[in-house]
Parts: structure tokens; sequence; C-alpha cells
């Protein structure tokens, strides 16, 4: 008796619990299409264009597959297709697919410059969000031009042009862009994001031509909308701003011709202050470690008098960039150092009643004393060219 | 009883003292004694008549050809018969006794006497009842009557053992002791008894099977071990009524708490050591004539992947191989039911450049997943079994047939996928991490119902199996113990030899699930002492070197 009481209930508990997994959503590997990377682009009627790239599994193959992008056979396809929502050009992408297209393992998303300038990015996040199959922590990318003619380069280096262009958003270290943060960005109305803006570009010097994949800076957003770029140096300067330091070179007039520096590590302080009334000045402190990587100046680095005009003339240049960043940020009215998340840190109070419901307005007319220190801690490990003339 | 001397049986009186022919026409008692087993002749007395137990033993030992029955003369006169099984004896002493016998001289013959004056052997028993005659004698025993004696001798010759000790073949080890049972019950006691001289072990004998009569013996240390687990053994084992006992596996199931449960309740071992650290441990262990298996019990979860060879070596690599178990027993339940439960439900756990060299491994398979899972795996449980039955040279050659067909051909020819053959082979190495096989074996079942599990409900699927399975194994029970203890009720001071191998000088106390009456292990104040000192140091060691003093004064003051 007690053994059939057992028995009845674990047969409950048998019948209770499969119900619970829901849906039966089992799916072969070999029955579904990965989605590698997703390009959306405005076209001129208004719709959106989606553009995939799917790796053909029967060419990834490892022992047999070939190497890299030396012509011949893809390794991956690409399809596109337009619709009034984003989901319906998905969907008519899908209904010519033997496959189901599975967008777990897509890891960037690129954004055409038309449809981040004129429709502005935040309907994307509706569709992209809406469902757990889309993984947010996809990196964010803006193209120049359109986003498909981004996809479709082949970078030499890698498989599949969105590997290459993951592979580059992921270099840029903690400054992480992907979906998830760019969307908390765009949930405060008075910061901005940016998002690294990517352009292609042909090879050169080798007989055969490649289209290759290019980190041009970040594209600068006002909420939504793309108004500008940060491009070469201004980029740099940007993620200086932005806490974020990156290694990067500069290159300084010295004497008749130039000395190459590395900025190897920065720290960066920004303190507002309160001096004048309502107006707000941001104490920005720039500590700077440089290299110096290459001297065509002839210059004796070692001299004291020399390396001190070498360093002053390192941090003026830095500083003319950081200003001129600073300057276009003011331009359109945004934040994306987050200057207002500053006020707020620091000085919650005058944040609430006064800054914060205007803080556009008022950030355009904020001060900057921007200091820039510069220390140069290596200069090599040569005093001077090696094949220079020294016996007489 | 005491032997009723000289008296007796009515019947036999008349028997003719002289030897030579019968007395067909006295009709004894014995002509009409029917029996089925050997016990029920407890109750029938050996007669004085030589001439009737001859006939009795004749009749009962009809068509046994290794059955010898000798008849011989003490001094002349006095007729007697040796009788034992040939084979089980060791012959030369035997007759060496019998020599004694026949030359023996001057005095009344009668069976004490004989024991005590002319027989140099030195385990020998009287008996007045042919149940217990003939059970000695068929246990290897040599049977000797005399006439106008109702008693009979036995005398312990017993032969040639058959295996000699050898190393244990399923228990290896590079440090330690290289014995291994045999199929003989006192050699392996003996093997026992030298790791453990004292009286306190108690080896408590046991005749099991109506038919075969083996021998068992039970030995556990009295004032150690729990009163109440002997007794409960004890009292399991007398229940047992089966006609054969050949194997510790035979005992095993009808002792065991759960018939129906895949892990194993005892452990089995081949290593006198590691039955000796069990007795001291406070288990008990069971010896059975004929298989040098001996049981452990109780046992739980974890002494099943333990070895010995973790206390032989460095606690540090005994800690690290005992993790490394760990690992690879979860490895070797789940990783084929995680394999299809991921790759077909949750493809987006899987990093993509993996996933995508899945992928495009599977792209050409003809089979779901599942399928293909099964059959590797039945296909490699398949060929590790031909590997075991087959004789040594024969077996390479399975293996090399296995490697090639499963391993190569058939990813070649795009029937299995190559991330599968890895799944099944490291699932299969997995499995050769656990040291003792029945707990393997355990695991090697319930891999496929993790399988199918993972196949119809994905990692939900697994997690109910794996919720089910931790129910069934904390239910378990081995002798009242907990099967999943020191984990399963907290036993903190045993999860010392859990988690870690703690140096052996560092376990003051013996395992607290098997209630002990006396559970010091180490003296506390040298543990400390160790403790304190990082080791033993000598306190005036003195290398003949005068000019500094060896270090380890300072720690004693």
């Amino acid at each position: 008796m007690k053994n059939k009481l057992r028995l009845l209930f674990i047969m409950i508990a048998v019948a209770v619990v499969v119900p619970l997994t829901g849906c039966w959503d089992r799916r072969e590997i070999n029955d579904v299409a990965f989605i590698l990377t997703t390009a959306y682009d405005l076209e001129p009627d208004g719709n959106f264009r989606v553009t995939v790239q799917i790796p053909l599994a029967g060419q990834l193959g490892g022992a047999k597959g070939g190497g890299g992008g030396s012509g011949g056979d893809k390794t991956y396809y690409i399809d596109s297709d337009t619709g009034r929502t984003i989901r319906e050009a998905s969907a008519k992408v899908q209904a010519r697919s033997s496959r189901r297209l599975f967008s777990a393992h897509r890891r960037v998303v690129i954004i055409g410059e038309d449809l981040a300038r004129t429709h502005g990015i935040r309907d994307l996040f509706e569709a992209i969000s809406r469902f757990t199959e889309n993984r947010i922590t996809s990196y964010m990318i803006v193209s120049k031009g359109k986003a498909a003619d981004l996809l479709n380069t082949d970078p030499p280096l890698e498989r599949f042009s969105g590997e290459a262009i993951r592979e580059m958003a992921k270099a840029q270290g903690r400054a992480v862009i992907n979906i998830k943060n760019v969307a908390q960005e765009l949930n405060t109305p008075y910061s901005d994001p940016v998002i690294l803006y990517l352009g292609k570009k042909e090879t050169e010097g080798g007989s055969d031509k490649k289209t290759e994949i290019q980190l041009l800076g970040y594209a600068h957003f006002k909420q939504d909308k793309m108004v500008d770029t940060f491009e070469k140096d201004k980029a740099n300067a940007l993620n200086l701003l932005r806490k974020h330091s990156r290694p990067y070179d500069i290159v300084i007039p010295f004497g008749q011709k130039h000395i190459s520096l590395e900025m190897t590590d920065a720290r960066t302080t920004i303190r507002p202050v309160f001096k004048a009334k309502n107006n707000v000045t941001f104490q920005i402190k720039v500590w700077s470690k440089m290299a110096v990587m290459e001297n065509l100046s002839g210059s004796d680095l070692t001299d004291p008098v020399i390396f001190r005009q070498v360093r002053d003339k390192a941090s003026e240049s830095l500083r003319q960039t950081l200003l001129e960043t600073l300057k276009q940020i003011q331009k359109y009215k945004t934040d994306p150092i987050d200057l207002g998340k500053h006020i707020w840190r620091s000085h919650p109070g005058k944040w609430q009643s006064t800054y914060r419901h205007d803080w556009r307005d008022r950030m355009d007319k904020a001060d900057f004393d921007l200091q820039v220190q510069t220390d140069i801690i290596q200069i090599g490990y040569i005093s001077s060219n090696i094949a220079e003339v020294t016996r007489e | 009883m005491r032997p009723k001397k000289g008296s007796s049986n009515n019947e036999s009186d008349n028997g003719s003292t002289d030897d030579g022919t019968s007395q067909k026409e006295t009709g004894t008692r014995y002509d009409t004694v029917e029996f089925e087993f050997l016990s029920e002749l407890d109750t029938l007395p050996l007669s004085d008549n030589l001439e009737e137990n001859k006939k009795f033993l004749k009749r009962i030992f009809t068509d046994c050809s290794d059955v010898v029955n000798r008849p011989f003369t003490i001094e002349k006169d006095i007729p007697a018969l040796a009788l034992f099984v040939d084979g089980l004896v060791k012959t030369e002493l035997v007759e060496n006794a019998l020599e004694n016998l026949m030359i023996f001289e001057g005095r009344e013959p009668d069976v004490e006497s004989l024991m005590s004056r002319s027989l140099p052997v030195s385990q020998v028993k009287t008996t007045e009842n042919y149940g217990e005659f003939l059970e000695g004698v068929l246990n290897g025993d040599t049977g000797i009557l005399l006439h106008s004696n109702a008693k009979g001798l036995l005398l312990g010759i017993r032969g040639p053992a058959g295996r000699s000790v050898n190393e244990p073949e399923t228990e290896g080890v590079v440090r330690g002791p290289r014995e291994g049972f045999t199929e003989n019950l006192r050699i392996n006691t003996s093997l026992i008894r030298r790791r453990i001289k004292s009286p306190h072990m108690k080896t408590k004998p046991f005749v099991l099977g109506r038919r075969s009569q083996t021998p068992v013996a039970l030995i556990y240390v009295e004032g150690l071990t729990n009163p109440g687990l002997i007794e409960e053994a004890i009292g399991r084992i007398e229940k047992i009524d089966v006609d054969i006992m050949v194997e510790s596996g035979f005992l095993e199931e009808f002792i065991q708490d759960n018939a129906f449960s895949p892990f194993p309740q005892m452990q089995v071992s081949e290593r006198p050591d590691t039955v000796a650290i069990a007795l001291m441990n406070g288990r008990i262990a069971i010896v059975i004539d004929g298989t040098p298996m001996v049981l452990l019990l109780p046992t739980t979860f974890y002494q099943l992947l333990q070895a010995s060879e973790d206390y032989y070596e460095r606690f540090q690599m005994g800690t690290l191989i005992r993790w490394l178990r760990y690992v690879f027993l979860f490895i070797s339940l789940f990783m084929p039911g995680l394999y299809v439960a991921i790759t077909t439900y949750h493809a987006e756990l899987i990093p993509t450049t993996l996933l995508f060299s899945i992928a495009s491994a599977r792209e050409h398979i003809p089979f779901p997943a599942v399928v293909e899972a099964l059959i590797m795996e039945v296909t490699f449980e398949a060929l590790r079994e031909a590997g075991i039955r087959l004789p040594k040279a024969v077996g390479s050659a399975v293996g090399i047939l296995g490697a090639l067909v499963v391993g190569q051909a058939a990813v070649e020819a795009g029937i299995v996928s190559a991330p599968m053959v890895i799944v099944v082979a490291i699932t299969g190495i997995a499995s050769f991490t656990i040291p003792s096989f029945n707990g393997a074996i355990a695991l090697r079942m319930l891999r496929f119902p993790f399988i199918v599990m993972g196949a119809m409900f994905g990692v939900y699927g697994i997690l109910i199996a794996l919720m089910i399975l931790i129910g069934h194994m904390a239910n378990l029970r081995s002798f009242g113990v907990p099967y999943l203890s020191p984990i399963g009720p907290m036993n903190p001071a045993s999860l010392t030899d859990v988690f870690i191998r703690s140096p052996n000088w560092s376990i003051q106390r013996r395992p607290g699930f098997l209630n002990v009456l006396d559970d010091v292990r180490v003296k506390g104040s040298l543990t400390k002492s160790i403790w304190r000192q990082r080791g033993q140091k000598g306190i005036d060691v003195n290398h003949g070197r005068n000019d500094e003093s060896s270090g380890d004064g300072q720690d004693e003051k």
C-alpha cells in the first residue's frame, strides 16, 4: 500500500515535471543557421534593410577547411531584405532559408550611418531586446556608409568580416560598447552614447586588393541620433576624457622634423567647481605617460633641457586635441563623457535643483580648466641613432 | 557432549574385531539413513564399529572418485581408516601422520591418546557425529576412524592452496604492499592477521550454502567496531539460506540494504592493507572462501572514490588525485548527457568558435545528437565488454579494432562526428579513474538515463535526473550508515578525509559516522607538536657541527 502510494506520487511528480519544460524546442545543430552579424540600414523609402551574415557550417571544418580568405569558396553567405519593421525584413530572409536563423550567437550588430543619422537607433533596441535569443552583449558598431558594405568586406586575417569587427571592438579593452551599455546610456536624458565607428578600406601595397575593415573612431551621438564623428586624435582624446585610456601614438613636430611618442598610460580626473554663479567649470586633469618611439629630430634626449622641451610639446599637443574634442562635444550640446554625472556625484543637491532640468543648455556654456601633465617615462634603450657618425 | 567411552550402540556390539569382510545380515541403522544436507547428520553419532562406519561412508561416497578411503592398521591388529579428499590435503604430511600411526606401539589405542601422543599435527579435532566429521573431511581435513572408538579424529592438514599470493590485479599500486588475497580463506585471514596482530581482531566463522558448505569469516575488531553493527551483520548473514556461495557478489546481494539500487553498498577489495585500514576505522570485513574479493561494510559513497595509495603518497598529491576523481566522476556521469542537451537545446551556451567547430563536424552526420551519443556509448560499452572477456592476446586486437573502427573510420565515413568521439572517449577515461570497479559500474549505467533525459528535456532534464539521483543516494543506507555521510548528514570532523586527504598525523579520530567505541587514532599531543614544529624535530640532533645550533631548539622553548 505504501509502495503503491509512493509509485503514484512519483508518477504525478513526473507528469507535473514534464510539461514544465514548456515547448519542445529541440533543434539539432544541423538544422540551425547561426547569424554571426546583422547589419541594419535605412532604405530611401524609409524601410529598414536587414542584412545577415551566416557562416556555412560545411565550410568551417577544422581539419579540412581551407585557410582564411584566400579567394574561392567563401565560408559564409550574406542575405538581405527590407521591411517596414526589422522583424518583417528578417522574416523575409528567414522565409527563403532552409534552416532556422538563430541569433543567439550574433556578437556584432552594425548600424548604417544613414540610419543612425536620420532615423536614430532607438527603434533597433525594440527588435533586439524583445526576445532572449538575441544576446544584448553583442558589440554595436556604426559603419561609415552602408552597414551592409562593411559586411561584404573580406578581411584576410579572419574567416568572417563580422569576426574581424568583433575582434576590433574587443581590442578596445575596458570600454565595451555593446547593446546593453548603449541602451543604458540612452536611458538617461542627459548623457549620450558613443559607438565605435568603422569603415572599409582597400589594402595597399599587395598585388591583389582586399577590402579591409578600419577603425575610424567613434560616432558622436546626441541621444539616439548620430551628429558627428570623433576621428583620429579626437577619438583618442575622447578615450582619455571617458577615462578609458588606451595606448596610442602621437607625432609631435620638433626642431626640423618629428618625434613619435606612444602614450602608454594615462589617468584623468574631472572635478566640477562652481566659481561663477550658475556656471560650472570642470577642472580636468590628465596625467599621461609617454615613451619615445622614434626620434628624427636629431636632438639629444638625454639633455634635460631638450627633454623638457619635448615633454612640454607633447603636453601641449595633447591639450590641443583635448580642447578640440571638448569643443565638438559642446557644439552639439552632447555629453558623451558624463560631465553631468560628475556634477550629480559630487554635488547631488545642486544637480537636482538646477542642472538636471536643462543640462544640455548649460552644458555648452560650461568652462573647462584643462591641465595636462606628461611624463616621458622612457626614451628608448639608445641615446642616439646607432648608425650616427660618431667617429672622426 | 562428553564422549561416552566404549559404551553405547547396541547393534554394533557384535561386530567382529578382526578385519576382513562384512556382517551383511546385521542390517545397521546406518543403512536407512537418508539425508540431503550435511547438517542433518549432526545428530547421527559415529559408530564404534569400524565396519559399520566403512560401509556407511562407502555408500554415501559412491561415485566420488576424489574421496580416498584408506584402511590401515595400527600396531598390527587395530584396524583404522583414513578418509580424505584427494587434492584438498597435503598428501606428504598425511602420509607422515599415517606413518606415525602405523608404527605406534604399546599403548591402548583410543582417540585421546592418539591425539596427544602420536600425531605430530597441530590442528586436531575430535568429533562424535557424522555431520561434523564429514564437513571437516570435505573441507580438507583428514578424518581418521579407529575400531571400537565412537569418535573420529580430524587432522587439519589442508593441502595445496591453489594460487599463491599474487599482486592484486584489480587494485594495483605504485607504492604499497603487493600482496593480494587469494581464493583460500585461511590465507586471506592470515594476510589480515599479519597486519593486525591483536587478539581483539575476531574472525567469526560461518558456513554458508546448504550444499556448498562454504566457510565464511566475518572479521571485526572487538572493542572498536560498533557492537550494534556487528550484531546486525551477523543477523543478516545468519538469515541466508542458499544452496551455493561462491563469490562475494552472492553474499552482497543477500545482505545489502537496498536490493534495487544501482549503487554498491559494500566495498570490495583485494588488498589486505585496504581491509586492515577499514577494520581500524571500525568497519567489518567478510572473507569468503573461494574468492579473493573481500567485502567491506558499511560503505559510504566517498569511500568508493578512495584508493589505498592515497594514503601512501604525499598528502598534497592524495588531495589533488581525489579532486581529480571527483571532477571526473561528474564528467563520467554527465558529459554525454550534457553534450546532447547543450547541442540540441542550448546552442547559445557554447562559445561561438567552438560551436562552429561542432557545427562543421556535425554537418554531414545523418543522426541526431542523441542517436549518435547512444550509438557511440553502446559501442564503447560493447568494446569494453569484449576486451574484458577475451584472452589477453586477443584483447589488444579488440582495442586496435575499436580505436580504428570507432575512432577514425566512423568519423571519416561521416557516421559519427569527431566531437562525439572525443566526448565518449573522455567519458570512458573518466569512468576508469574511479578506483572501485563496482562504483564505476553504477555510473556507467546511469549515464544512459542522463543521455535520454538530456535529449528529451535539455539541461532541465539533466537537472531533474540529478535531483532524483541525489534523492536516491541520500535515501540509501549501508548497514544503517547513510550512504552520503559524512556529507549527507554533515559530520564536519570526518570531512577532512573527503575534501582533502589530511596528513596521517592530523587525523586524530576515526570517521565519526561509524560510531566506533574507541575513536582515538592519533594522540592529540603528537598531532599538536607536529603541527607546531611543522614536522618532527629532534631536540638534540647535532650533526657534528658546533658552529651553529640546529634551528629546532627554539621551537621547543
